[in-house]
């Protein structure tokens, strides 16, 4: 009685310890992998599409002064209302790159820059409107001249706002590479579980040789419950990671390159203001146009967020197993007090 | 998995163990300066082993943008322990405001004045916040401002002759500059575009002609406010500006061209342009248009300079070929307390000022200003970095070329900033924006200076 009875309370404390450590492990994966997609979510891709809705909005606000000082609205109107709706466009992405300030020391003095060069470039569009309306035309075009060099050559407001992109991308690709989604990450899960199964099933075995039982309903049902949740736990993980890879790797990049396409698009324009002295008019780019991307990334990260009430199950799964596994073991034990 | 998160783990440890052993073990201080690249190289050169001799470890963070993010950084209540400030303008506006700490008791006002000399050491002497006049800064480096380059091989014959005969005076130099306008090319090379800084180079031209025309103290007085900007001296300095750009070609391309590409059209065949007033930066932009990079100048040079020359000593008026409109006020060469002291030499330097004063900043400013860290900058080749310190030997530069702009240097019977440098940051950039009006329609001088005058009588 002495062994057999020793080995049963052995097998529940066992049992218990395992399946805390089933739960323990797939917690945590399921906390570290949602902690990383949200942290892309919430702080690293929408910093990465401010930096590059604030090029598109500054790369047109150029387009726009250009165009209108160029069709000579700037006697009347200044630079114009769309080249206002850019400047506040940019200047509203700005703040939301301060906000998440996901670059550190660097991206801050980035931006203390930016928003300097930003003042900065306003004043010389100030200066060209207010020498073109003098009538000093060679001074205002080259104010608008100097403006435009100030946002686009090296070292300046949109090679400092790529910089910032920059950094965002790297933060976004060390997300790609995080463990916490790694593909292979759900295995181990997946082997935590195995050893609570394969604990269990050697425990069936043996209670089969020392009761002449053939089965143990609760114990069966201790097993079924941990298959369930290991199954529920990997198809869990390997969505929500499907998801991440798919919005990072596929929706962001195509986000990107909507958004780049603007960018060509204003710069194009404002080329050819710069070359054409006539009053051409420049297409206008879409700033509109990245909207139906931006649906399609806020759909995969919400999917690979959504643990399909998996944070709830994991925790129920987890003491239903140990309750039957226990309440299986426990029957045979009473047998032994009765 | 687990080979994955090894190494992070070691990484972990390892950082952890580091920055334990720093904040435990040695001081630090931040600094924030203008310089990246090639230039920050230099930089960190001339305190590495500072930081080796004294353990403090110095955090310097470079950006084109410094002065905006130290604006920002000090309107935070967060400034650095050191900072590079652009100007002198900058220096007196930060210690008028209390948020610069004097450096003299870390240095010894005496000390510096026997390395650097009386007039020099002063110019970092400026009012702090109740008047008191101290020392705020150290000079890094300089730059010659009063120089005229032009390419020998490009250059006839006679003209390089006359040009490097000595005692050249700013009339045997326009009259120079006219016959090289019949070979061709244009005289000068003058492109005024820096984006958001444009017209400087215009502003420079017109302080060198102000200062070695009427002298130190007319400069002084111009640069104090006290001078009025429709003064005749300044008004001929104008002048005789207008007449460079008249032969300096369209006046829009002068507008639009950038100040360093407009020198390198000296090296094409033909030659476009033949002078340029630039200072001695700018031998870093020859240097890439000839596609030298940072080599040092062979023993035939591609480029050379003379020092600006002075005013026609003989009659003082304002030289031949210029326009002058004869509406001046009469002061003509009353200021001219330069004379007879040798040259006056106009310089751009960069300073160091402390906002934080720590005993690790104070022996940090301390080495800057010795003569083996000053001599590590300007050893590099093709840095253009002059050391205003005397102890600083000519043999320390690492060619012919910089030592005999650090010889002009040295010699000077009076060196002064650049004025513009040195104004209010107001009246600085009105007169940027005066240099590209007058460029852009030079009969407007009168209202200009008129509306110069105004911006000097405000309150700044």
């Amino acid at each position: 009685m002495g062994d057999t009875y020793r080995r049963l309370r052995r097998m529940v404390t066992l049992t218990l310890v395992l399946t805390a450590a089933v739960w323990l492990a797939a917690t945590t994966l399921l906390l570290g992998s949602r902690a990383t997609i949200a942290s892309a979510a919430e702080e690293a891709n929408p910093a990465l599409l401010a930096s590059l809705a604030a090029h598109a909005a500054l790369s047109d606000t150029d387009r726009a002064a250009w165009q209108s000082f160029r069709g000579g609205e700037v006697k009347l109107t200044g630079p114009g209302r769309r080249y206002r709706d850019d400047i506040t466009t940019a200047g509203e992405n700005l703040v939301r790159l301060a906000e998440l300030d996901t670059t550190g020391t660097a991206g801050r003095q980035a931006l203390l820059a930016v928003n300097g060069q930003l003042v900065t470039y306003q004043g010389l569009v100030e200066q060209a409107d207010a020498s073109y309306r003098q009538g000093a035309d060679d001074l205002g075009y080259a104010y608008l001249t100097y403006s435009s060099n100030l946002l686009h050559g090296p070292g300046g407001l949109l090679s400092r706002i790529e910089d910032m992109a920059e950094l965002n991308r790297r933060a976004i690709e060390r997300s790609h590479t995080s463990p916490w989604v790694d593909p292979g990450t759900p295995l181990v899960a997946l082997l935590a579980a195995g050893v609570l199964l394969g604990h269990l099933l050697r425990v069936q075995v043996f209670l089969s040789r020392a009761f002449r039982r053939t089965i143990n309903p609760p114990l069966l049902a201790a097993t079924l419950v941990l298959c369930v949740l290991a199954i529920w736990t990997t198809l869990a993980l390997n969505g929500g990671h499907q998801a991440f890879r798919s919005a990072e790797r596929q929706a962001l990049p195509a986000l990107s390159q909507v958004w780049q396409t603007q960018i060509r698009r204003a710069d194009l324009g404002t080329a050819a203001l710069r070359a054409n002295a006539s009053r051409v008019a420049s297409a206008e780019p879409d700033l509109t146009a990245a909207e139906p991307a931006r649906a399609r990334l806020d759909t995969l990260m919400a999917r690979a967020l959504d643990s399909g009430g998996l944070m709830a199950g994991l925790p129920i799964g987890a003491v239903a197993v140990a309750v039957l596994a226990t309440a299986g073991l426990r029957l045979r034990l009473n047998e032994f007090r009765g | 998995m687990i080979r994955r998160l090894g190494p992070a783990l070691v990484l972990l440890c390892c950082l952890s163990a580091l920055s334990c052993g720093r904040s435990g073990g040695g001081e630090s201080i931040s600094v924030l300066g203008p310089w990246t690249g090639q230039e920050e190289q230099a930089f960190r050169a001339m305190f590495a082993g500072f930081e080796q001799a004294t353990g403090i470890h110095v955090d310097y963070t470079g950006t084109r943008d410094a002065r905006s993010v130290l604006g920002s950084e000090i309107h935070n209540g967060n400034p650095p322990d050191l900072a590079v400030l652009a100007t002198p303008g900058e220096l007196r506006d930060y210690a008028a405001a209390g948020v610069l700490r004097p450096v003299d008791d870390a240095l010894k006002a005496s000390d510096l004045r026997g390395q650097y000399g009386a007039g020099v050491g002063d110019l970092t002497v400026v009012p702090g916040p109740t008047g008191e006049r101290h020392s705020y800064a150290v000079i890094v480096k300089a730059a010659l401002k009063s120089i005229i380059w032009y390419a020998p091989g490009k250059l006839p014959a006679d003209a390089r002759i006359r040009l490097t005969t000595p005692g050249l005076t700013w009339k045997e130099l326009t009259r120079v500059a006219s016959g090289l306008g019949s070979s061709g090319g244009r005289p000068w090379c003058m492109g005024v575009e820096d984006t958001a800084n444009s017209g400087w180079p215009g502003t420079d031209w017109i302080e060198d002609l102000l200062l070695h025309r009427s002298g130190p103290g007319v400069y002084d007085q111009w640069v104090a406010g006290t001078l009025p900007w429709t003064s005749a001296p300044v008004r001929q300095a104008w002048q005789a500006f207008g007449s460079v750009v008249a032969q300096s070609g369209d006046r829009g391309r002068i507008l639009l061209t950038n100040f360093g590409r407009a020198g390198t059209r000296m090296f094409v065949t033909p030659p476009e342009c033949f002078l340029d007033h630039q200072g001695s930066f700018i031998t870093a932009f020859y240097g890439q248009a000839l596609g030298r990079g940072n080599a040092s100048p062979g023993p035939e040079p591609d480029f050379d300079f003379i020092p600006f020359p002075s005013g026609d000593e003989r009659n003082g008026s304002p030289a031949d070929g210029e326009d002058g409109d004869g509406q001046g006020d009469g002061q003509g060469d009353g200021g001219r307390s330069g004379a007879g002291q040798g040259r006056a030499e106009e310089v751009a330097a960069d300073l160091l000022g402390m906002f934080r004063d720590t005993p690790a900043a104070r022996r940090f400013l301390a080495h800057l200003t010795t003569r083996a860290a000053q001599e590590t900058w300007i050893r590099r080749p093709a840095s253009g970095a002059i050391s205003l310190n005397r102890s600083v030997p000519v043999d320390a530069y690492p060619d012919a070329l910089s030592r005999r702009i650090a010889e002009t240097l040295t010699a000077a019977g009076a060196v002064r900033f650049d004025a513009s440098d040195s104004m209010p940051q107001t009246m600085a950039a009105a007169f940027d924006h005066a240099v590209l009006a007058y460029i852009a329609d030079p009969g407007r001088l009168d209202a200009l200076l008129a509306d110069l005058d105004q911006v000097r009588r405000a309150p700044h």
